[in-house]
């Protein structure tokens, strides 16, 4: 029953970090069609900047949750213009592999000096762990499920209900007929880069204390966010949530019980698998070409 | 045919860039020993340059995917990866001769291509990237963990080389073995761009639908050009394990593949030189900020990011629209419309007629219909937007099917060239079913003109007209690649029967511009022409008055009279009554998916029930 439990909760926590990846992937895709390579290198600055005021300096924890979300707006702002400036000037249809691997490349050499490879590992934001069912799972695993389940449902609720999260949808949709209704399109697409930034430093930030999380790994977590992203349907942010928990389950299912080895074969093949049956993504309708 | 225009065009790109490109070749020649100049470091810049050539051969080879037939591929240091593995498994397990084994790399990683495309048949754009990025990554993680046949997370050491006469190569010679194999990559890819093949590629990526309309199976131009592209990527990959003696996954990864984009991006996506360029752009750079550690991606992604803000399309492409270009090609064009005024050699009827076994046939009895459709419907969820739709087209008649918006006139259109399925009803083509697919229909005879511009804007007007005659062609891309003199004859008279096409209706001057610079109304005659190239029988046209001015319409609308001349039939959609009237044989009316009417202009122009249909009011 131990094992059980604890192979649940780390596919829930596994499933919860790549649903939030894949839900920052998402927010940006919608507004833009622009699949962000440098998604990942905000999960590093989260992870970063609470390592830093929290290990380094040891500021109390609010301090860091404050402190990500004020960088990783700014950094949102500035990818954003880092990315689509040139995607505008050039013109061809996919210069936003350039723009955006280019970016990723920068912040992922700047970590790599300002951390010196340090593992970015801070403490816990709550110590401890609770038993279930015999089981030891600690408060932190506990914390991630939680607070991500409460981002995501945020952020959903965001988009159906209120005004500007109309317009974001109709973005996704067709952002000429939109601006034609007055709704700024550099708007909504630059806080789209800032929201999903945010989000996806503060996954960075909930899972450093558990993960490993090394300054050049943003790719790597940008690739399985995009998986994710992928099984659970292009542009979706409901979809992007459950591809992220699909993933994160049968990741740790494989891993527990066939061979740790075989997680991200079986991941890939999953992909690979849904792309020819399901082009779409499961929980995605059927979209036009994009 | 005979050479009608003295001269033939034959490349878009200038002089300048062909002056550099045998600069660039004299200098590789002599690389080795230019390299003296190096000293004891000689060897390094050999096996350096050797690399820089590899490392160009897969980026030709996925500019041919990517930039011409607009596969985003992120697995093609993938195949670089599988050439590598095939050729030291087949050398090292199996005590294969080197060369044998390269032969070996290139079909293995062709068939891998092959696959990758016919299971993703239905998939464009981000779903071809995210399909081929997955294979990646199943390729990476097969190389890890297969350990017993590729050496798992250590790699394949011992690949050998080549050996001539007993002797392997040296690295010397090895470079030079490259270099003829980049050079072979080089010509294969422009020969098979500038051919039918090529301009099917393109078709398709710029737009699928005008693809099918000119009789090309967009599946078909997608598998062939990534097979190609598969073809060079595994030479390249072959003779990367054998450069280095050793293959690993690791240069499956995204970040080699990084450097390729950057190449392309670089040069020129889409350009024929332009991947070469790049590549030497980034091998100086890559070679001047080695040693740095992580400052120097800090570097390179600064160096990508202003490189992508200073040239946004590229060496090439920054070129070609520059002041200088556009000169050179002012020149040109004012040559070739001094031509225009030229008489045609030969007349629009002999023209469309000549060499074609269809349409003679549509010349008999004048009541036998070329086309005629029976019971046609078609529901879209609770709306009818036809039901049990008759209608026939004689041989030389322009048939004018006119009816208030959403009466489905262009949902026939639709149905009978394939782009809608019909749900109940029967289209025939002379006695023959039609089938299924747009293409198919377009190869049968029938052709369309949309409601709106279909031309393929980066490409210019002559190479429009080049494109729509790939029907009568057919994809003979092994004639193309070999440039047999068969094939050279073939093309050189295409190209003169697409501007004794143009001059017979008095575009000529048009033949060099760019598609996209074209005005409303030149793209609409024009993309008239390209359907006419391809022979049809049958030309459907939506809405082709739309938007022209005064002169255009006359221009339209005496271009239509030459082609009914001509002995070609016409379904026409036109709104523009006056045009109509004048213009057609027979109308047909339809309105909410009926006919309501069908007969002479003169009979429908006087018709009570059509003028309700239009004007509203009760029901007789």
């Amino acid at each position: 029953m131990t094992t059980q439990v604890l192979i649940v909760s780390q596919a829930l926590y596994l499933g919860c970090v790549y649903a939030l990846l894949a839900l920052g992937l998402t927010i940006t895709y919608s507004a833009t069609r622009v699949v962000n390579f440098a998604q990942g290198e905000f999960f590093v600055l989260g992870a970063g900047v609470a390592y830093y005021l929290e290990a380094v300096r040891h500021q109390p924890a609010w301090v860091a949750v404050l402190a990500v979300v004020v960088v990783s707006m700014v950094l949102g702002v500035i990818t954003e213009r880092a990315i689509m400036l040139p995607i505008q000037r050039s013109g061809i249809h996919y210069a936003w592999i350039i723009s955006t691997l280019a970016v990723a490349l920068i912040l992922q050499s700047l970590y790599s000096k300002l951390f010196q490879g340090a593992l970015l590992r801070p403490p816990p934001l709550v110590e401890g762990s609770v038993r279930i069912v015999g089981a030891g799972v600690s408060y932190q695993i506990l914390l991630v499920i939680v607070c991500a389940i409460a981002i995501m449902v945020a952020y959903d609720q965001f988009l159906r209900r209120t005004a500007y999260g109309s317009a974001v949808r109709a973005t996704a949709h067709d952002p000429e007929t939109t601006a034609s209704f007055g709704v700024s399109i550099r708007g909504v697409i630059l806080t789209s880069f800032i929201v999903s930034g945010v989000i996806t430093a503060l996954a960075g930030l909930l899972v450093s204390s558990v993960l490993f999380i090394q300054p050049t790994v943003g790719l790597t977590y940008t690739t399985s966010g995009f998986v994710a992203m992928v099984i659970g349907g292009l542009g979706s942010s409901r979809g992007a949530i459950a591809g992220g928990l699909v993933v994160g389950l049968l990741n740790s299912l494989v891993v527990n019980l066939i061979g740790a080895n075989l997680g991200q074969i079986a991941i890939v093949c999953l992909l690979a698998i849904i792309l020819l049956i399901r082009p779409q993504g499961l929980f995605s309708q059927p979209a036009g070409e994009h | 045919m005979k050479i009608l225009n003295g001269r033939v065009r034959t490349q878009p790109l200038s002089v300048g860039l062909y002056g550099l490109a045998a600069v660039m070749l004299v200098a590789l020649i002599a690389w080795p020993e230019v390299a003296h100049i190096f000293g004891g470091q000689r060897d390094f810049y050999i096996g350096l340059v050797t690399g820089a050539l590899i490392t160009t051969m897969l980026t030709i080879s996925l500019n041919l995917a990517m930039g011409f037939a607009g596969l985003l591929s992120f697995i093609h240091t993938g195949l670089l990866a599988v050439g590598g593995y095939t050729v030291g498994v087949t050398a090292i397990k199996y005590g294969l001769s080197p060369w044998l084994s390269i032969l070996i790399a290139v079909v293995g990683v062709t068939f891998l291509c092959i696959v990758i495309s016919l299971i993703s048949v239905r998939a464009t754009n981000i779903y071809w990237g995210l399909i081929t990025l997955s294979f990646d990554l199943v390729i990476i993680q097969v190389a890890q963990q297969w350990s017993s046949i590729t050496g798992g997370f250590n790699g394949l050491p011992g690949v050998p080389r080549p050996s001539l006469n007993g002797v392997q190569l040296d690295d010397v010679e090895f470079f030079y073995l490259c270099l003829a194999a980049a050079m072979i990559t080089y010509i294969v890819t422009r020969n098979i761009v500038l051919s039918p093949s090529g301009r099917a590629f393109m078709a398709v990526r710029q737009s699928p639908e005008t693809a099918s309309s000119l009789g090309i199976n967009p599946a078909r131009a997608r598998l062939l050009a990534f097979a190609v592209s598969g073809a060079l990527a595994g030479l390249a990959g072959a003779l990367y394990a054998q450069n280095l003696n050793f293959i690993s996954a690791e240069v499956a990864n995204q970040g080699p593949q990084l450097a390729l984009f950057i190449a392309i991006f670089l040069g020129g996506f889409g350009t024929l030189l332009g991947p070469v360029l790049g590549m030497v752009v980034v091998t100086i750079v890559q070679n001047q900020i080695r040693g740095l550690g992580s400052n120097s991606l800090l570097i390179l992604g600064l160096f990508l990011l202003a490189s992508i803000l200073i040239l946004p399309r590229g060496i090439i492409g920054t070129w070609t629209s520059s002041r200088f270009f556009e000169r050179y090609q002012t020149r040109r064009r004012t040559r070739r419309s001094a031509d225009a005024d030229a008489k045609p050699a030969l007349t629009l009827e002999v023209l469309l007629r000549q060499g074609s076994d269809r349409i003679v046939i549509s010349t008999g009895t004048s009541d036998m219909p070329v086309l005629s459709a029976t019971g046609v419907s078609k529901a879209f969820g609770g709306v009818l937007a036809l039901q049990h739709v008759d209608f026939d087209l004689r041989p030389r008649e322009v048939h004018g099917l006119i009816g208030p918006n959403g009466a489905g006139k262009s949902t026939l259109g639709s149905c009978i060239t394939g782009y809608i399925q019909r749900d109940s009803g029967e289209v025939v083509l002379r006695g023959e079913k039609l089938p299924r697919s747009p293409h198919a229909v377009a190869l049968l005879g029938i052709t369309r003109v949309f409601q709106t511009p279909h031309l393929l804007d980066s490409s210019t007007v002559i190479e429009n007209i080049l494109t729509g005659m790939y029907s009568r062609t057919g994809s003979n891309w092994l004639t193309a690649i070999f440039r047999t003199p068969g094939y050279r004859v073939g093309e050189r008279e295409r190209r003169a029967e697409a501007l004794e096409l143009l001059r017979s209706v008095g575009l000529l001057g048009l033949a060099d511009r760019s598609a996209a610079s074209l005005s409303h109304g030149q793209k609409r005659l024009v993309e008239i022409v390209r359907a006419v190239a391809m022979r049809p029988d049958v030309l459907i046209l939506d809405e082709p008055a739309t938007g022209l001015a005064k002169a255009e319409l006359v221009q339209l609308d005496a271009m239509l009279r030459a082609l009914r001349d001509a002995g070609l039939s016409m379904l026409l959609i036109e709104h523009n009554m006056e045009f109509v009237m004048s213009l057609c044989d027979r109308i047909t009316v339809l309105s909410f998916g009926q006919v309501i009417a069908h007969g002479r202009p003169n009979e429908i122009a006087s018709s009570l029930v059509v003028r309700e249909a239009y004007l509203g009011g009760t029901a007789a």
